[in-house]
């Protein structure tokens, strides 16, 4: 089995099955995307939802604490008695941890070092100085300038309030302190990040209330969703039959609310999808800007997640595949086995016809001698008796015997050509070097192709220029020679002419000085096509097939060619020729010992 | 939420004047009603050493709860019940859990409210707040709690909180019961964010109860939301005794007799409170604030408050605290109020000073004072500082001891016992301290009895109409 072949075939398995698995994974991570984005859309609800529940319960708190910022326009001072309420706020009201209140003029008023005893207390007093510069601004209200003038117009503003009704002055006064900015501040200390809330009164003051932490994200636990809100429904509408089955009731999906540290504050759902990653993410806006909901679905219910079915068919696809490859690969196998056999037979039936045609070339050669005798003998007696009958027919007799030798040699050379075809490619064996007298070769070479040339019309022209001996292989010179001027016969038409030059060239090649034969056959046929020059040297490759075409195996070129490489040359089709049609080129690689005493007598 | 009006009761306060106070016991003054708290302020050294500047003192204010009527009648419970059913649970525990709150459940009243919830990874409602006359349908709910999961704690005291929240509006006595063994593991877990959600939930009158069981929970975070929740806080080392506990605390909670108290100190001018000894306060310039959500049965709970005195001149009065309480009483559902006041005289006379030595309140002192100093063992044991500990608790136990035999006879029994019991208690103690195998339940024990006795937590006297501690003074009162 060829290696390459082998390889070509696994490639053509293996490439498809990567192929389609890279693409039908990917197309499978897609499509789980894209069903997961769905499920983030439609899970994203429950997280709205929640965002909801932690905006309600700081929107209470601030309505909580607008209504206790309320003060009834009193006796006291409203500075004095905002104080007292926020003391009051710290003690009693279970959200605030302590009040602040900026004056007029931008100081503090409240709280006082007096209002900060213990550990508590220490704690919010140092960072006191931080919170108050990075407090929320609020810009002054209508009245512009501070001081007794402002103090003054709400004052009256006040008074002109309680002359109404007791009702509406109550909803004015809502209605008022909601006009107010109100400003939610985040800040840390402590545990982490803390909740202020600021708010700017009417009356001129800012007031502040630090939210108690732990409160706020206690209530907050507890307006988000219960782990199991099934089974608390279940158990409240009192369905006993389903009690204890009910708690399995899975949730889609499960949601953690994480604080700015990442830290989980509470979730709620399956526990077992907390480990992954979140499949959406919510970040909370005022006044947790750094806190997060996130949520979290059970890998089971990801749908699409699973590759199996694309594992298998893509292994049914390959198996397939394999099977194809491999029934491809046998009859291959197969076919070159034949053709390999059909190759050893048809060497083996070349070898056997070799030596009949050596003993049909031999006794023609005889029988051509033994009429050469004859009829030298019998000239004086023919020329004595004048037969010139017996005369005539020995003269037939010679030129059919010609013809059989003629025939003999090229069915010689097809047999030759076909054992050069079936040769193992690349071994150079089978070079028999001689001194060869060029011209005198191409001379009979030529006079064996007269009569054909005679009758196809076509004129050859011989320059040889080589009168010294070189050192080749005559039957490798004769066998691409042949080749070549048999095609000339073949293709060029009637009336054409046909120029052979022979001529010994130096080439620089590996820096010895080596010399090569360079034999050049040219024609004014009709040429052979640019399109057709790659495939000229193909074995078996004809340029026309067709029954009116010149007969022939479309092997010669390629034995002529392997056998000029064989001999250190070449054989190449000239991009033009010197008379206008085809012109081949023929280079052999002369024995350098010889050249030497040879290379003077080369140049002319 | 409480609506306290500062104004009012300032005003009531100005019209009482300073009473003095004897050391002598059995000059009681029997209260006015059987069924109302009885206030009691008193100081440790009512006289006080002339021309020194400066000086430390001790303010102690009582309430003393009155017995339950003979009838049935008691205030309803509005309880959740937050029991963990982490993994560590599994077995023995959890099945010992279910039992202690069937057990609880089966003694509440039709009237009385109760919730279950649950916490592992996250918090489970699995009885929203609702009357106990269904019981066996609840009974039946805690009878499926599996153990499984990390501990949400968290999670569970605020849903807990939550429930008990829904009901708060009727006169109920509010209380969360958590039930833990080990340490908080999901969410908010340090000791102090809990310690803040139980004072918050104070404010509201919802008192929190801890129990631990086993070794594995965390003592200061269970210590600490117990105290500043205002309710009890329990070690229960075996499974076994859960059910007992759980009793104990229903006991406790079945005997509330008064609830949302609202108590104020306002220091004289010049004086400076420099700390609650045993509880959080509120403390801003005179005004102090103690919370407290609910008062048992016979029990007496006292505060100390760490005052500094400018100094007199010899034979010189000066007033020194107006305390007024005002609280609901679950009894006879009113809103009742008391106020009392206290002063000091200054004397050249370090022997009258002496004599002059409010013992009963000198001993509370020294209890505190002691729960403070084994606090402080705590710490430095936990530091490795065992000699140093060790010291402390013994000279805890030696001071007590002395006391204990000087004021023999002069103070009432149950005192007498309780500082028996303390003296013995730290003695045991710093023998315990240097067992490192035995630090872990020693610790616990040490953290659980702290607690005890921060907040008084099994201190019963007779009765107020029987023994009063001198220097009672119930409201209105004239001078």
């Amino acid at each position: 089995m060829p290696r390459p072949l082998f390889l070509a075939l696994l490639s053509l398995v293996v490439t498809p099955i990567v192929l389609l698995g890279w693409l039908s994974a990917s197309a499978a991570r897609q499509s789980e995307i894209a069903a997961k984005e769905t499920l983030a859309a439609l899970l994203s609800t429950q997280l709205v939802e929640a965002q909801k529940s932690v905006h309600d319960v700081f929107r209470s708190y601030a309505d909580q604490l607008d209504r206790a910022f309320e003060l009834d326009p009193g006796r006291t001072s409203p500075e004095i008695a905002l104080e007292s309420r926020l003391r009051q706020l710290r003690r009693s009201n279970p959200i605030v941890r302590q009040g602040f209140i900026i004056g007029l003029d931008g100081d503090l008023v409240f709280p006082t070092e007096l209002d900060l005893s213990g550990r508590a207390g220490a704690e919010v007093a140092a960072t006191l100085s931080g919170i108050l510069d990075s407090r929320p601004q609020f810009r002054p209200v209508a009245g512009t300038d501070y001081g007794n003038a402002t103090s003054g117009l709400q004052y009256q503003a006040i008074q002109v309030k309680g002359g109404q009704p007791p009702v509406e002055q109550k909803s004015q006064a809502t209605t008022a302190a909601s006009e107010q900015p109100a400003q939610w501040q985040q800040w840390y200390m402590g545990d982490g990040a803390q909740v202020l809330y600021w708010r700017a009164l009417p009356s001129g003051p800012t007031v502040g209330v630090l939210l108690e932490r732990s409160r706020w994200m206690s209530d907050l636990i507890a307006a988000l969703p219960d782990d199991d809100v099934v089974a608390a429904q279940t158990s409240e509408s009192g369905e006993r039959t389903l009690n204890g089955k009910t708690l399995s009731v899975p949730r889609l999906g499960s949601v953690r609310l994480v604080d700015e540290a990442k830290r989980s504050i509470y979730r709620w759902g399956d526990v077992a999808a907390f480990d992954q990653e979140p499949l959406t993410v919510l970040e909370l806006d005022e006044p947790l800007p750094s806190w997060q909901l996130q949520m979290f679905v059970d890998p089971a219910l990801t749908p699409g997640s699973s590759l199996l079915s694309l594992y298998l068919s893509l292994a049914g696809i390959g198996i397939l595949l394999l099977l194809v490859g491999v029934y491809v690969l046998t009859s291959v196998r197969r076919q070159i086995v034949e053709a390999r056999s059909r190759v050893t037979f048809a060497g083996q039936v070349s070898h056997e016809l070799r030596t009949p045609l050596t003993n049909i070339r031999l006794y023609t050669e005889l029988a051509e001698l033994d009429l050469a005798k004859l009829a030298g003998t019998t000239r004086p007696d023919a020329a004595s008796s004048g037969d010139t009958k017996a005369d005539e027919s020995v003269h037939s007799l010679a030129s059919r015997l010609q013809v059989i030798d003629h025939e003999g040699r090229r069915l010689q050379r097809l047999v030759s050509g076909v054992l050069e075809m079936i040769r193992p490619s690349g071994k150079r064996a089978g070079v028999r070097r001689q001194q060869t007298e060029l011209c005198p070769l191409l001379t009979q070479i030529a006079h064996q192709f007269e009569p054909s040339f005679e009758t196809a019309g076509l004129t050859l022209n011989i320059e040889c220029q080589v009168d010294v001996p070189v050192m080749i292989d005559p039957d490798v010179f004769e066998l691409v020679l042949v080749n070549l001027l048999s095609n000339v016969e073949k293709y060029v038409p009637s009336g054409g002419r046909c120029l052979v030059e022979c001529e010994l060239m130096e080439t620089d090649r590996d820096e010895t000085n080596s010399s090569m034969l360079v034999v050049t056959v040219s024609d004014d046929g009709p040429g052979i096509g640019r399109r057709h020059r790659k495939r000229v040297f193909e074995p078996f490759e004809r340029l026309d097939d067709s029954i009116s075409a010149p007969s022939g195996t479309g092997i010669g070129l390629t034995i002529s060619k392997r056998a000029a490489t064989r001999h250190g040359g070449d054989l190449e089709l000239l991009a033009a020729s010197s008379i206008g049609g085809a012109a081949f080129r023929l280079t052999l690689a002369i024995d350098d010992a010889l050249l030497t005493t040879t290379s003077t007598g080369t140049k002319r | 939420m409480l609506a306290f009006s500062w104004n009012r009761s300032r005003w009531l306060m100005l019209a009482v004047l300073p009473f003095l106070t004897f050391c002598e016991l059995g000059a009681s003054t029997p209260s006015e009603t059987s069924s109302q708290i009885q206030l009691d302020v008193g100081v440790s050294n009512p006289t006080m050493l002339a021309g020194k500047k400066n000086q430390i003192n001790h303010l102690r204010i009582s309430l003393t709860g009155f017995d339950l009527p003979k009838s049935d009648r008691r205030p309803p419970v509005n309880t959740a019940i937050v029991i963990d059913q982490s993994g560590s649970m599994g077995g023995e525990k959890i099945a010992q859990a279910r039992n202690a709150a069937i057990a609880a459940v089966e003694r509440l009243r039709d009237d009385d409210i109760v919730s279950i919830v649950l916490y592992s990874d996250s918090a489970t409602v699995l009885v929203p707040a609702t009357k106990a006359s269904d019981r066996e349908s609840i009974i039946r709910k805690i009878q499926t709690i599996q153990a499984q999961g990390s501990t949400a704690l968290f999670a569970g005291v605020s849903k807990g909180a939550a429930e008990v929240r829904k009901f708060i509006d009727g006169d109920y006595v509010n209380r969360v019961i958590l039930l833990s063994d080990g340490k908080a593991n999901v969410g908010p877990k340090s000791p102090r964010e809990l310690e803040r959600l139980g004072a918050s939930l104070v404010k509201e009158g919802i008192s929190v109860s801890t129990l631990g069981l086993g070794l594995g929970y965390n003592e200061d975070l269970m210590g600490r939301l117990a105290s500043a929740g205002s309710g009890n806080h329990m070690f229960v080392e075996a499974a076994d005794d859960l059910v007992a506990v759980f009793q104990k605390e229903f006991n406790d909670l079945l005997s509330v007799v008064a609830s949302e108290f609202e108590i104020h100190a306002k220091l004289a001018e010049g004086i400076r409170a420099v700390r609650v000894l045993n509880s959080e306060a509120d403390i801003s310039g005179q005004d102090i604030y103690v919370p407290l959500t609910q008062l048992y049965a016979r029990q007496q709970r006292y505060f100390i408050v760490e005052v500094e005195v400018p100094g007199g001149e010899n034979g010189a009065e000066m007033p020194m605290a107006e305390v007024s309480i005002k609280y609901k009483n679950l009894i006879s559902d009113t809103t009742d109020k008391l106020t009392s006041s206290i002063g000091i005289r200054f004397s050249d006379d370090a022997k009258v000073v002496e004599e002059n030595r409010d013992l009963e309140t000198y001993a509370q002192c020294a209890i505190q004072f002691a729960n403070d100093a084994n606090i402080r063992a705590t710490l430095l044991r936990d530091q490795g500082k065992i000699e140093e500990a060790k010291q402390l608790l013994i000279t805890n136990c030696y001071q007590l001891n002395k006391l204990s035999a000087e004021s023999r006879g002069c103070i009432a029994e149950p005192l007498a016992l309780e500082l028996e019991r303390n003296a013995k208690l730290n003695g045991m103690q710093s023998e315990l301290l240097d067992l490192p195998m035995e630090w872990t339940r020693s610790r616990k024990q040490m953290i659980f009895e702290q607690n005890r006795n921060a907040s008084q937590q099994d201190y019963r006297v007779d009765s107020p109409s029987q023994v009063s501690p001198p220097a009672v003074q119930s409201s209105p009162k004239s001078p």
